[in-house]
């Protein structure tokens, strides 16, 4: 599992507006490959689990020959706030890129107290590429938003 | 010979990022209104792809375009007038919803009146055109953007006519590039022929093709008949818009929307004169490979007296000639020979033309080094296959393509000869015919790309509109309004009335979802 920043999207600027998500798939996604998405029967657009001894994702699977067997990746930045389900796994609604992973200390965060020298739990730490995880993935078969509290429908 | 000129635009996808600045800054522009939220006047695709609306280009399955007859007469491959009137009631050649995608938003507001709950709120998904709730969208404009989707599915693309294409299935064998799409403008329009309202036309003095929003009865047929699926139904008007061209912006001499924030500079708007009087002789001829060169036929050489001569007789402003001359939209398709129509075979004669990528050498990958045939790289062993761009381009024909992409990368290397290692290589030129001057205006328009140069696009004249009074109404009616507002001001596109009585709906393209009642 790897971390990547989108083709158009600096941070979240772009994840959330609706002609942004109109031009990507209206929501969150991850990418795996052909090869791993026929082996746990998944195709393209179905939803997915990703999970971990850290927490889980939930978004949908976009099956490409681009990702090579055995790897799968996230841009980063997609929230749950959008259409985004709840996890069998831990219960609670979706996930995002950063539940799997965490951030790590190096030596040189132990100085401390100097801006890009420090250390923030899961927060600030080690750069993207450190947070490369394993991860399992399967399919979701049954799909809950938990809407207890369905919209209220006000006239318009 | 009669002259008539047209603003074409070409598109250099060498340099095409696939960042879909110039479909968000036209969907704001144009398309930001109810009934239309599912249409994008120009959209970016990813390719190798079926695209938007899904196998947009296969027309076995939609019959746009021509087809040519055994008599040698062409006429629209869904059928000729007749044909096409007795089915106007129930049109099979049409595209649905769902072949496009069943347009959405989310519910924001959710997030921030949700109140308190077990689970964070989220903002589900919702029809704009039913309201309902969706589990999750199913297509979109750009739903296979960077090869997103099994190559099962995204190999169905018609360009892979001829080719073997099991092995670009391979993760190493993997190509791709983008395709911005909008309206092309043809010189020989197929959805102008399958009006049964005449209510498409092509303007006589810079070829933008319009739709009449008056004399539009929405029988869709044009929906049908443009081959490349750029007319869109407003399905709360209850009729047919397509791409402008952006003519308020062309007749005072700007670029089009899309072309002006291209961030990547791909675009390129200038004058093409044509020989109107040669059209039906070009589109007809036998074999569509030689539709390519048939278009470029009737293209006329802007520095000919003889020519000159003729525009000026036929009312062709001389602002327009001299530009004209300038016009690199000429360049690229006559005297370079870098960019081709979009589906020649369609025999529209479109006017959006497209310089084709470069892509990374394959044996280099391969082995370490780089294969040439002496000068340059071969061109053979890029890595999106030469036939994919000709059976997009050039109707399969591969010569032009192969010539095109060997001038482009002979500029490359003789511009690194010469800027790198401080001794330009003339050989390389004349291996792909090109001279010193041509080289470097090459560079100049298409690696600089300075505005001035990309844009020669001079102003509409008056006295040129006057001889079409057609036109002059529409523009003194039209005066200071906003467009496709149905006679609503400038409200942004709520529709008061429609054909079919009250509006049933609501724009959700400002993100909020339309509530049931």
């Amino acid at each position: 599992m790897s971390r990547l920043t989108g083709s158009r999207g600096i941070h979240s600027t772009y994840s959330d507006n609706l002609l942004m998500l109109t031009l990507n798939r209206g929501g969150p996604v991850v990418w795996i490959s052909e090869k791993d998405a026929r082996k746990i029967e998944v195709k393209d657009n179905d939803w997915l689990e990703l999970y971990n001894a850290n927490g889980a994702i939930v978004a949908r699977a976009v099956v490409s020959q681009r990702v090579p067997e055995g790897m799968t990746m996230m841009y980063h930045a997609q929230e749950k706030t959008i259409n985004t389900p709840k996890s069998p796994t831990t219960g609670a609604r979706g996930g995002i890129h950063n539940s799997v992973t965490r951030a790590v200390v190096k030596p040189t965060h132990m100085i401390g107290g100097y801006a890009q020298l420090s250390y923030g739990f899961n927060y600030y730490g080690t750069v993207g590429s450190n947070r490369d995880e394993f991860v399992m993935v399967r399919k979701i078969e049954n799909v809950d938003f938990g809407d207890e509290n369905p919209v209220t429908e006000a006239a318009e | 010979m009669k002259v008539r000129a047209q603003i074409g635009m070409v598109l250099n996808l060498d340099k095409c990022i696939g960042c879909h600045t110039c479909s968000v800054t036209c969907k704001n522009v144009w398309t930001s209104r109810a009934g239309v939220e599912y249409a994008w006047f120009n959209n970016v695709e990813t390719k190798p792809g079926v695209g938007y609306p899904r196998n947009w280009e296969d027309q076995m399955q939609w019959n746009g375009g021509w087809t040519r007859k055994s008599s040698g007469k062409i006429q629209p491959k869904m059928g000729g007038k007749f044909r096409l009137l007795s089915r106007i009631f129930a049109n099979p050649d049409l595209p649905e919803i769902d072949d496009y995608y069943e347009p959405f938003t989310f519910d924001y507001a959710h997030l921030q009146t949700s109140g308190e709950a077990k689970d964070m709120p989220t903002a589900r998904a919702h029809s704009a055109i039913t309201g309902e709730r969706m589990e999750k969208p199913e297509w979109g404009p750009n739903w296979e953007e960077i090869l997103g989707g099994e190559f099962e599915k995204r190999s169905q693309d018609y360009n892979f006519k001829d080719i073997e294409k099991e092995m670009y299935g391979e993760f190493e064998n993997t190509f791709m590039m983008y395709l911005p799409r909008l309206c092309e403008h043809c010189l020989n329009p197929a959805c102008v022929a399958s009006c049964p309202s005449g209510a498409i036309y092509k303007r006589e003095e810079d070829g933008i093709v319009l739709i009449d929003q008056d004399k539009c009865r929405g029988w869709r047929m044009c929906v049908s008949g443009c081959p490349y699926k750029k007319i869109y139904f407003n399905w709360q008007s209850g009729k047919s818009e397509k791409c402008t061209f952006c003519f308020p912006r062309i007749e005072n001499g700007e670029p089009t929307v899309c072309s002006e924030t291209c961030v990547g500079r791909i675009r390129y708007l200038g004058v093409m004169l044509y020989d109107a009087d040669r059209i039906e002789e070009a589109a007809s001829v036998a074999d569509e490979k030689d539709l390519y060169e048939a278009q470029t036929d009737i293209f006329l050489n802007p520095s000919d007296p003889e020519v000159i001569a003729a525009a000026k007789r036929d009312g062709v402003p001389d602002s327009w000639l001299a530009a004209a001359k300038k016009s690199p939209v000429y360049k690229m398709a006559m005297e370079w020979k870098v960019a081709f129509p979009l589906h020649p075979e369609y025999r529209t004669l479109p006017m959006v033309w497209y310089i084709p990528p470069l892509s990374p050498i394959q044996s280099r990958w391969e082995d370490g080094q780089l294969e040439t045939d002496g000068v340059i790289p071969d061109v053979s062993k890029l890595r999106i296959p030469v036939k994919y761009l000709a059976n997009l381009l050039t109707a399969g024909k591969e010569q032009p393509v192969t010539h095109a992409l060997e001038r482009m990368l002979a500029m490359r290397a003789y511009m690194r000869s010469k800027h790198v290692e401080g001794a330009p290589d003339r050989s390389i030129l004349d291996h792909v015919g090109l001279d010193k001057p041509m080289v470097e205006d090459m560079y100049q328009i298409m690696a600089i790309a300075n505005y001035e140069d990309r844009y020669v696009i001079p102003t509409n004249h008056k006295e040129y509109a006057g001889k079409t009074p057609f036109d002059n109404d529409i523009a003194f009616a039209s005066r200071s309004e906003c467009g496709f507002s149905f006679g609503d001001g400038c409200s942004g596109g709520e529709v008061k009335k429609s054909l079919f009585g009250t509006p049933t709906h609501k724009n959700t393209l400002n993100g909020q979802i339309r509530r049931q009642k």
